[in-house]
């Protein structure tokens, strides 16, 4: 069937994503807070297949970028040896998901030359493996956000379309209310006015506190909007015949039917809250030096000589676009089902 | 009960049962069971026929795991539907076999009264008398009382023991077969009665004209 | 018209609400416009303290709301601690700005948008409803953020447009038709940001909506019954699909004051949003009370139009009115 088909393709990609995101100490060939103060601002560094003399390789090689003597932040390939790639090398040291120390890296070469996929920042640092832990703030932000929006919209939503009648009315009034504030600026206005010197830590927790909090009224609507028409249909009266208690209708009958739009809604809200995340950091509301996130990366582009003269500085928006393109499939492709499910 | 009445008195057993506390409900539950018209809506589209007949008993803790299903099963080959189905969701079932299905449900917790509530509407008529011979069956198998909700006049002529008129909400006579549709007091009985009729007288000419 | 009365008090009471709630968000702040003096060991903490009870920072919230609407209703909504003056004469200017921009660039998106989904939607399945379904997927995934830098680069790349601000140094100076040029050259960025940023939505909601109108049983009799590709368009299918769509333009309308933080900031364009960021880090709290609360008018104004039109424009809808 086409549509499960998306959906496989879909969460196949955003899996391994989240994967290279997960392990980004090991996938990442350098640590992302080293500085390499000879190589401000280094362009990618380049994979060749074919060397000097003219000879096929099927490893790819690099050359060292040596900065040029005569120019400024200007740097060109020192002919004189090839590094090949390498791949499972020992490298800077990690932890695996902030436990294990390990030292084995995917992929990268060896010394002194480095290789910069993705080119570097002004102090040196490889873009590629900031990019990389980076994502690992940015997007668990965005799940953990979305979790919290999605768990509160289905609480109240469900005990409103439920329980019904005042609960009901006061909870949509409320709804209301939440959406008819601009999110945008609420969400900055809120961020701003707390603390702004905060521990990592604490910062992150706000920030999807804050991010999560504001978003609840949308999934309530629709959650609210299932279980009413899930409530009032036949085969929950007849189960009301039968004897069975509130709880046992909202298990069997009623929740089981809010899973499909809350995949939904979860695929769409998490690219949402990551851009919120990145938005907050690009104007310095969110993590700070030395934390890299993708919003982060980003805000150097906000000074003019960067964003022209410097390209790959662009790269942790194709990241994020990556991602979003992720999820934005993954709900289409719910979506269809729902839609040729329900018909 | 699923409704409150609004006036009168409903009495079941010898008792009244209208403003019933509770543990009286919780009591009558497993005697009383209703079979309704729209099998689509009164069956949840995702559930098994399986899940579908078990539920009552699981909601009143019969039975349990591989008891619950067995009894599913043994429900199912009595109301006509082949067991290995049992794993196939309701909404694959046709009309009357999702009917037989909602039947299958109400007796499964072997219940003395049984309201069905324009259950044969909505059924073509062979399905109609497939469904109805099975609720003879089941009726002297397990001596069950019937409330059979209906506007088809004919159908009532031929099962029912006692026959209630309604009109406008409100019973206008009741009383047996032979004395409601064979000397109908009501204008209204009345009425339905002659359209009866009147079909019938068309339907025999309509046969009689064709035979020759 | 009962009906426009009973959603205009609705939307007032909302907008009390709003207020409300906006309040108690700020109440959050553990400090307050004046914490950064603190730093400064030349003030002392004692005229800290005068300076917030001249504001009346120190009174408790329900008075500091009492006051706040008192003001609203003398036209000054508040007083802005940064630049010393009526939060209303700050926004004045800025919102005038902020919906120069937004207009426009809603203006075009909606009229891309409704005749580009229309004619995708009658094509369904064929290559133009996948390139089309791709590129909104992208654009959409490119967040505005990354399309109003991505413009700015090529903006400066190509020397071919200023960037940043509303005018040059000297527009006083220059003639009305170089005036109009020079407005026109700034507000092409950040609009066609903005523009870039809403369009992919857009066009999905309108061909979703038309898509499944087209697929309706009223639709193939009328086909059934040899009407035209057009008329069948233009006639049945889009004012069926109107519904839907008002509602979508109100939410437009709605947005026109809360859409365009981010493109203003980044390009330095002098509406709401670089306000709202200043005043946020400053905690100048009746300017950011202010800003929100004009954005919720906004929204609720745009809610209500959306109300009206399809009262006006849906006979079922009318016919439920009267039958109350």
């Amino acid at each position: 069937m086409m549509a499960r088909h998306k959906i496989l393709a879909a969460v196949v990609l955003l899996v391994t994503l989240h994967l290279a995101i997960l392990f980004a100490g090991f996938v990442a060939p350098a640590d992302p807070v080293v500085q390499n103060r000879d190589f401000p601002f280094a362009p990618p560094t380049r994979l060749h297949f074919v060397d000097l003399r003219g000879h096929l390789h099927l490893r790819p090689f690099v050359y060292q970028w040596t900065p040029r003597p005569d120019a400024f932040n200007e740097y060109e390939e020192s002919r004189d040896r090839e590094y090949p790639l390498q791949f499972f090398v020992s490298g800077a040291a990690y932890r695996v998901a902030g436990l294990v120390p390990s030292r084995v890296h995917l992929f990268g070469v060896d010394a002194p030359a480095q290789i910069f996929l993705a080119g570097t920042d002004s102090y040196g640092r490889d873009q590629f493996s900031r990019i990389l832990s980076g994502g690992q703030i940015s997007v668990a932000a965005g799940i953990l956000a979305t979790l919290i929006s999605l768990v509160l919209g289905t609480l109240i939503g469900g005990v409103a379309g439920f329980w019904g009648k005042w609960i009901d009315e006061s909870a949509m009034r409320f709804a209301e209310l939440f959406m008819v504030l601009p999110w945008l600026y609420v969400l900055f206005g809120v961020r701003a006015f707390l603390p702004l010197h905060l521990s990592s830590v604490q910062t992150f927790l706000l920030l999807i506190a804050v991010i999560g909090t504001i978003g609840w009224a949308r999934p309530a609507r629709l959650i609210r909007g299932i279980v009413l028409s899930a409530k009032n249909q036949n085969y929950v009266a007849a189960s009301r015949g039968f004897g069975a208690s509130n709880v046992y209708l909202l298990r069997r009958h009623v929740l089981p039917q809010t899973y499909g739009v809350l995949l939904t809604q979860a695929a769409l809200l998490v690219p949402q809250y990551v851009l919120a995340e990145v938005t907050l950091s690009f104007f310095g509301l969110g993590l700070s030096e030395p934390t890299p996130s993708w919003g982060g990366l980003l805000a150097t582009l906000q000074q003019y000589n960067v964003l022209v003269s410097y390209w790959w500085m662009f790269a942790p928006a194709v990241a994020l676009a990556v991602v979003s393109l992720g999820y934005l499939s993954v709900a289409n492709a719910f979506h269809e089902r729902l839609q040729s499910s329900s018909s | 009960m699923l409704e409150r009445p609004d006036s009168g008195e409903i009495w079941f057993e010898g008792q009244s049962i209208s403003l019933g506390n509770s543990l009286q409900v919780a009591g009558l539950r497993p005697k009383i069971q209703l079979v309704f018209q729209d099998s689509a809506g009164a069956l949840n589209p995702r559930f098994s026929a399986a899940e579908i007949i078990a539920e009552p008993l699981e909601i009143q803790r019969r039975e349990t795991g591989a008891r619950l299903r067995e009894r599913a099963l043994e429900l199912m080959e009595e109301v006509g539907l082949p067991p290995d189905w049992a794993n196939r969701r309701s909404l694959e079932f046709s009309g009357g076999q999702r009917q037989r299905l909602a039947i299958a449900r109400a007796i499964a917790l072997k219940p003395a009264f049984l309201i069905l509530d324009e259950s044969l509407s909505g059924l073509d008529l062979s399905t109609q008398a497939q469904i109805l011979n099975l609720l003879l069956d089941l009726q002297s198998a397990h001596s069950l009382t019937y409330l059979l909700i209906s506007h088809d006049l004919t159908l009532v002529g031929q099962i029912a023991d006692f026959v209630a008129v309604m009109h406008q909400g409100r019973i206008v006579e009741c009383g047996s077969r032979q004395q409601v549709l064979g000397s109908p007091q009501h204008a209204h009985t009345r009425k339905l009665v002659e359209s009866v009729r009147v079909v019938e007288s068309a339907f025999r000419a309509a046969q009689g004209g064709g035979g020759r | 018209m009962k009906y426009l009365f009973r959603r205009t008090v609705h939307g007032i009471l909302l907008l009390i609400g709003a207020s409300i709630l906006c309040f108690l968000f700020s109440d959050l702040a553990p400090g307050s416009f004046f914490d950064e003096m603190k730093l400064n060991p030349q003030i002392s903490s004692s005229t800290i303290a005068a300076l917030r009870a001249q504001y009346g920072l120190d009174r408790p919230l329900p008075v500091r709301y009492g006051s706040w609407v008192r003001s609203a209703f003398r036209g000054e909504f508040g007083y802005s601690f940064a630049y010393n003056t009526s939060v209303r004469s700050l926004l004045v200017l800025r919102v005038r700005n902020t919906l120069f921009l937004t207009s426009l660039a809603t203006i075009l998106a909606w009229l891309i948008a409704v005749p580009l989904g229309v004619w995708i939607a009658s094509h369904p399945g064929k290559w133009v409803d996948r390139i089309c379904m791709g590129a909104t997927s992208l654009l959409i995934s490119l967040s505005e953020l990354v399309l109003v830098l991505g413009l700015i680069y090529f903006a400066v790349r190509t020397h071919a447009l200023p960037v940043g601000g509303m005018a040059s140094t000297g527009f006083d100076r220059l003639s009305v038709l170089a005036k109009v040029w020079d407005l026109t050259a700034h507000l092409i960025v950040p609009a066609a940001a903005l523009t870039l940023a809403s369009l992919p939505i857009l066009v999905r909601h309108v061909r979703a909506c038309l898509v499944e109108i087209l697929g309706t049983p009223f639709i193939e009799s009328a086909r059934a019954h040899g009407v035209g590709r057009a008329r069948l368009l233009f006639r049945h299918a889009l004012p069926a699909a109107a519904n839907p769509l008002i509602s979508l333009f109100g939410l437009s309308v709605g947005g026109l004051l809360s859409g365009s933080l981010l493109v203003e900031v980044i390009t330095g364009w002098p509406g709401l949003g670089p306000l709202l960021l200043e005043s946020s880090m400053s905690r100048d709290l009746y300017v950011v009370v202010g800003i929100v609360m004009a954005s919720t008018v906004f929204m609720i104004c745009g809610n209500l139009l959306a109300d009206v039109m399809l009262v006006a424009v849906d006979p079922r809808l009318r016919a439920d009115l009267r039958a109350e």
